[in-house]
């Protein structure tokens, strides 16, 4: 009996001996990330409905991993019959990252970039999970005002990793974007020299991959990066050249009109509107008859931009006509036919293509500009009491769609609108008012933060309410979304400090 | 023996069967194959565990390819490999249980207390053949299955083919079942041979042909029902409760148990009553 009991307590043993113990941790990692990340999602759902201790569930769960599963520990094991160690790490690293989400979310983005920080420390995290800690990194650290910091984040993207993935043989567009994001933000901070050296340095890594990606499936996009770089430096010769590159790829088939057109865009930047005008004819003949309105556009911009006024215009009502349905371009169409006549002088027809546009696509963002050169141009023209009609009339119609729309951009856009026409009409209580709501209902945008200084600018200057504007510039120099913007609410704090000292 | 006394026989076969399932005696040959389907169901679901890791992980990467090791990917392949396991188990182990029972019913049905050892060394002895004499029901049936997967699945498949695929291999399956169902009383009641048994299968077929049909389509609807909502839980596991098709395996295995215990005690009633008792003996 004895012996019976021995054999049972010992075989079993044995048998877990022979098990594969990574394999076995693996399993109960992913079921726990599984689980941790189905409370998350919940989360997400919910939105500002979720509570606290639904976030602090979903933050234990994805603890428990980090502390269960080191990363650290399971990326060095080794000896494992099929990775399942090293997926072990993965997936811890995994957590670290959804927990760095979930600080996101609850607005805490200083603790996500701790988080984010662990994930790209982690020896298993791998290059997608790292990716995608080191874009998330870099956005948190630009919406903390760390510029400089986010700037170096993206441009680090850039180098540590590769931009072709070798098992899909395809375009990580994230590794070439993020430099090229990073270029931009440093234009705008008036270092454009830096900011072509990161331009430069995307390129020359494009150049590298093609070495050994040419004729293969990942060649177009990488052309198309260069092109896309080239043309921010403002080379647009060498951009031209390398779309056309990109044409002469044999895996260019199915993106052939997508780079036809842009070949026609970058002729039209460079002042050749004869080239635009044949590569919008090529690219209208690749498309589909359903899919040719991006191509008409380009030629009717390419007439407007040499050409006598009536062949643009012809080619806008060729788009409005053919594509009654297209949103964004029929929009662009009839705005730039208002555009023509009005620099024309034809400021009757003018109006009517505005409140055409206006009447057939209320909620585009175009409709909303129509809406209000009808009154500005009623403005400047003197005529205060049609600028007033219609201004009235104008804001009737926005007033409708903040309450009709639920759609957070078309909330946005009208609202913007309102401000801008209660502007335009000189009523500037009502405006202030009006930007003021824009910058409480849209803090981290730069649409809200914009329309918070200006909301402070017209309180300071043109409605004498110091203490008002005060107020809206210490908010924006806590909140504002970027840090070009809360330096600038800085400045006018102390400027109104100096003013009354 | 009309069809509509078949019928009605049937019925009485499946109550009678009914108020047994609270005899424990009746249970015994049925506890090994219970057993069988808790192991395969512990195995797979708790593949990844040391205990069992080193023979069920290449098993499953064999069957089931490498995302089958992965979690929630393994919980979606169980249904899968369960009714994988779950043919061979009904193909080997399933007739040896049926014999038994099917001596353990006759006993009671005719009022003789149930001897469930003497029932299961019987089985033991004619094990060969009872798992011989159903075994062209089990390759009859898998074919069929295959047939309608291929029918139903290839790009040659048009819409009414594949639409009618799946009735045509439950109407099918519940035919050939229907042809086999007194194999297992013929061996075991009646101690006939693998030749003999097939020989007489005709002759049940005059006498209980339509008691089959009934039996098998009345216990066929509460799996098919199970499988409906099994399709439904597979979706829902996407959403993220992915044990739940886990613990419908389970209750598709407790269901196929409670199944074939209802159908083996219907067909033996049928047998006693409307096969054997015509003629008094196994039918020649």
């Amino acid at each position: 009996m004895r012996s019976r009991l021995v054999v049972l307590a010992v075989v079993p043993g044995l048998l877990a001996g022979c098990g594969d113990a990574a394999l076995w941790a693996r399993y109960r990692a992913e079921r726990e990330l599984w689980q941790a990340r189905r409370v998350a999602a919940e989360i997400a759902r919910r939105g500002d409905g979720a509570g606290d201790a639904e976030v602090e569930r979903a933050a234990a769960g994805f603890r428990r991993i980090r502390e269960r599963f080191p990363a650290a520990r399971w990326a060095t094991s080794g000896g494992t019959r099929d990775g399942a160690a090293l997926d072990v790490a993965r997936v811890s690293a995994e957590a670290a990252l959804d927990l760095a989400r979930l600080e996101q979310t609850r607005g805490r983005d200083s603790a996500a970039v701790a988080f984010y920080d662990q994930v790209l420390a982690d020896p298993g995290a791998g290059s997608a999970v790292a990716l995608e800690a080191a874009l998330g990194r870099a956005a948190a650290l630009s919406r903390i005002g760390r510029a400089d910091d986010a700037i170096a984040a993206w441009i680090e993207i850039g180098t540590r990793f590769v931009p072709v993935d070798p098992e899909r043989r395809s375009v990580v567009a994230q590794v070439l974007e993020a430099p090229l994001a990073a270029a931009l933000l440093l234009e705008r901070r008036g270092r454009s020299a830096r900011a072509d050296s990161v331009r430069r340095g995307v390129e020359r890594r494009c150049l590298a991959a093609l070495e050994s990606a040419r004729g293969g499936p990942a060649a177009p996009e990488l052309w198309a990066q260069l092109a896309a770089s080239r043309a921010a430096r403002g080379d647009l010769d060498g951009s031209l050249d390398a779309l056309r590159q990109a044409l002469g790829e044999p895996a260019t088939e199915a993106r052939a009109p997508e780079l036809v057109l842009a070949l026609g865009e970058r002729s039209l930047a460079a002042n050749r509107p004869d080239s635009a005008r044949a590569y919008a004819a090529w690219a209208e003949r690749l498309e589909s008859p359903a899919e040719r309105a991006p191509a008409m556009l380009l030629a009717a911009r390419a007439w407007e931009a040499s050409g006598p006024p009536d062949s643009a215009l012809a080619a806008y009502a060729q788009v409005v006509e053919r594509f009654p349905d297209a949103f964004d371009a029929g929009a662009a169409a009839r705005f730039q036919r208002g555009l023509i006549l009005e620099r024309g002088g034809s400021w009757e027809r003018a109006r009517s293509e505005y409140r055409s546009l206006a009447a057939t696509r209320p909620a585009h963002p175009l409709a909303f500009a129509a809406l209000l050169r009808v009154v500005r141009h009623h403005a400047a023209a003197g005529e205060r009491e049609l600028a007033r009609i219609e201004g009235a009339r104008a804001l009737e119609t926005v007033e409708r769609l903040i309450a009709s729309q639920r759609d957070r951009e078309v909330q946005l856009e009208a609202r913007r609108a309102r401000a801008d026409l209660l502007l335009a009409i000189g009523r500037e209580r009502p405006a202030f008012d009006a930007l003021r709501d824009l910058w409480t209902r849209y803090p981290a945008t730069r649409p809200g933060t914009a329309a918070g200084l200006e909301a402070a600018r017209l309180a300071e200057t043109r409605l004498g309410d110091l203490g008002g504007a005060r107020a809206l510039y210490r908010q924006l120099e806590e909140r504002a979304g970027s840090t070009e913007d809360r330096e600038q609410a800085r400045a006018a704090l102390e400027r109104l400090a100096k003013d009354e000292g | 023996m009309s069809p509509l006394e078949q019928v009605a026989l049937a019925w009485q076969g499946l109550v009678r069967t009914a108020r047994l399932l609270s005899r424990p005696g009746l249970w015994v040959p049925w506890a090994p194959l219970a057993a069988a389907q808790g192991l395969v169901v512990l195995a797979l679901w708790g593949f990844a565990h040391p205990l069992v890791s080193w023979f069920m992980a290449p098993l499953l990467r064999g069957v089931a390819g490498e995302q089958a090791l992965h979690y929630p990917a393994a919980l979606r392949a169980m249904p899968a490999l369960y009714a994988q396991a779950d043919r061979a188990i009904a193909a080997v182990l399933a007739p040896v249980v049926v014999g038994a029972a099917t001596a353990l019913f006759a006993d009671a049905f005719r009022d003789r207390p149930p001897r469930p050892a003497a029932a299961c060394r019987l089985a033991t002895r004619r094990a060969g053949t009872l798992v011989l004499a159903q075994l062209p029901f089990h390759l009859s049936a898998g074919a069929l299955a295959w047939a309608g997967e291929w029918l139903a699945g290839g790009p040659h498949a048009a819409a009414l083919a594949r639409r009618a695929a799946g009735p045509a291999v439950l109407g099918g399956t519940l035919v050939i079942q229907s042809l086999f169902l007194y194999v297992a009383a013929l061996v075991v009641i009646e101690g006939l041979g693998l030749r003999a048994a097939f020989a007489a299968l005709p002759r049940t077929w005059e006498r209980g042909f339509w008691a089959a049909v009934t039996l098998g389509a009345g216990l066929l609807l509460p799996p098919l029902a199970l499988q409906q909502v099994a399709a439904r839980s597979i979706r829902a596991a996407e959403g993220g409760i992915p044990e739940l098709t886990a613990w419908l395996v389970v209750a598709q295995g407790v269901t196929g148990l409670l199944g074939t215990f209802v159908l083996s005690g219907g067909a033996t009633l049928v047998y006693l009553a409307a096969i054997r008792r015509s003629d008094g003996g196994a039918p020649a």
